[in-house]
């Protein structure tokens, strides 16, 4: 019953033992002082593959909200206010925002790049 | 197109990744380019549906979420390991019920989706016993079914069947057998049937290919009306353009020339 395909030919099997989803490294913190007080590290999504090869390791990125229709999304620019990819399929995705509207500042820092992916560590940086 | 599926978290030991995606969420971002304004249906846990939501809206689509009490989780201990699921004892909620022209519906471990559709494609997503598309009461004047080869060999549709024979087990006018890094075979209801090669990519992060072959598939065929044999080879090399780094959203390949096939099927 809980045999689930997750590649193109894999299984899943059940698993035991503690529950994964509480070793939070998503934007979500145990215990926060500050529920914005976040450090996380994520792959962007939607990358601007002509802009990030303009980007090399190291590159910081500002962090800030995007209208998408009725919705807002999270993303990354650079050091022109284009976008270079958006922060989208972590835990704590609208805390995240949530603390953008109120004024919080991130900063994320690239990574790493291999080929269209693109790793960063987001922080807060107005603090 | 309106996509039915999980909503899961995604856990990756090496290399380190951790991701809230499942089939629903992935194949759904995945079109977002492909097909504008795609719809997902699905269930999550209840801490992680605003998450869910604006991660869809991120790619200009649009989640509606059944909240549920269990946060359910995939672990890998690497891309090409077996996922382990968290908790192992699920409830089972309620059927979402969805209609519309063009629906792709996957399998569910925390429930099911009632589907009504003009032209559907059926992902069930269990190596267990093979729950029928019409069985929970679901139709659609145009079926294809996807299965993966551990699917295909619980429904007795192993090497040697005949194609008007595996069409009609599944109540399909196509079923589509996918064969992981052999590629894939259509076998349609006229009673052809063709093989797919698999292309190459630079890198392989596989986790969540398969979700991706079935979108893919699924805008091509369902929703473009293209021939099932070029949507699948589309299809696969949608999937060789996604596992290189797990790269959202999928661009239309529809007239990509230039990926190298991995050889003949």
């Amino acid at each position: 019953m809980f045999v689930r395909e997750v590649g193109m030919s894999g299984n899943s099997s059940p698993g035991s033992g503690n529950d994964p989803a509480k070793k939070r490294k998503g934007a979500k913190r145990e215990d926060p002082a500050d529920r914005c007080d976040l450090d996380f590290s994520a792959d962007l999504s939607a990358v601007n593959l002509s802009l990030l090869r303009t980007l090399d390791a190291g590159d910081v990125l500002s962090v800030d909200r995007a209208s998408v229709g009725s919705l807002e999304a999270v993303v990354c620019k650079g050091p022109k206010g284009e976008v270079i990819g958006t922060l989208a399929a972590i835990e704590g995705l609208a805390v995240l925002l949530d603390c953008l509207r109120r004024g919080v500042v991130y900063s994320a820092k690239i990574i790493r790049i291999h080929g269209a992916t693109c790793t960063v560590r987001v922080r807060r940086t107005d603090k | 197109v309106i996509i039915a599926g999980g909503s899961y978290l995604e856990i990756c030991s090496r290399p380190d990744w951790r991701r809230l995606f499942g089939s629903g969420l992935r194949a759904t971002c995945a079109v977002a380019h492909l097909s504008p304004g795609a719809k997902l249906h699905t269930y999550s846990f209840k801490d992680w549906k605003d998450d869910i939501e604006h991660s869809a809206g991120a790619f200009g689509c649009e989640a509606f979420v059944t909240p549920i009490d269990q946060a359910i989780s995939f672990s890998y201990n690497h891309p090409l390991s077996t996922a382990r699921q968290f908790p192992p004892t699920l409830t089972r909620n309620l059927p979402l019920s969805v209609t519309g022209k063009t629906v792709l519906r996957f399998g569910f471990v925390e429930g099911d989706a009632v589907v009504n559709a003009e032209c559907a494609v059926y992902d069930p997503q269990s190596s267990g016993p093979f729950v029928p598309f019409k069985s929970n009461g679901s139709s659609a004047l145009h079926l294809a079914v996807v299965l993966n080869e551990d699917e295909a060999a619980a429904t007795g549709s192993e090497a040697g069947t005949s194609t008007r024979e595996l069409v009609e087990r599944h109540g399909a006018e196509i079923v589509v057998i996918k064969r992981g890094p052999h590629g894939a075979t259509v076998y349609s209801q006229d009673g052809t049937s063709s093989d797919i090669r698999p292309y190459l990519s630079d890198s392989v992060f596989k986790i969540g290919s398969g979700d991706v072959f079935s979108a893919a598939f699924a805008i091509y065929w369902a929703e473009r009306g293209m021939d099932a044999g070029r949507a699948a080879d589309l299809a696969s090399r949608s999937v060789a353009q996604f596992v290189d780094g797990h790269a959202l959203p999928l661009h239309d390949v529809a007239h990509d020339v230039g990926r190298r096939s991995a050889g003949v099927p």
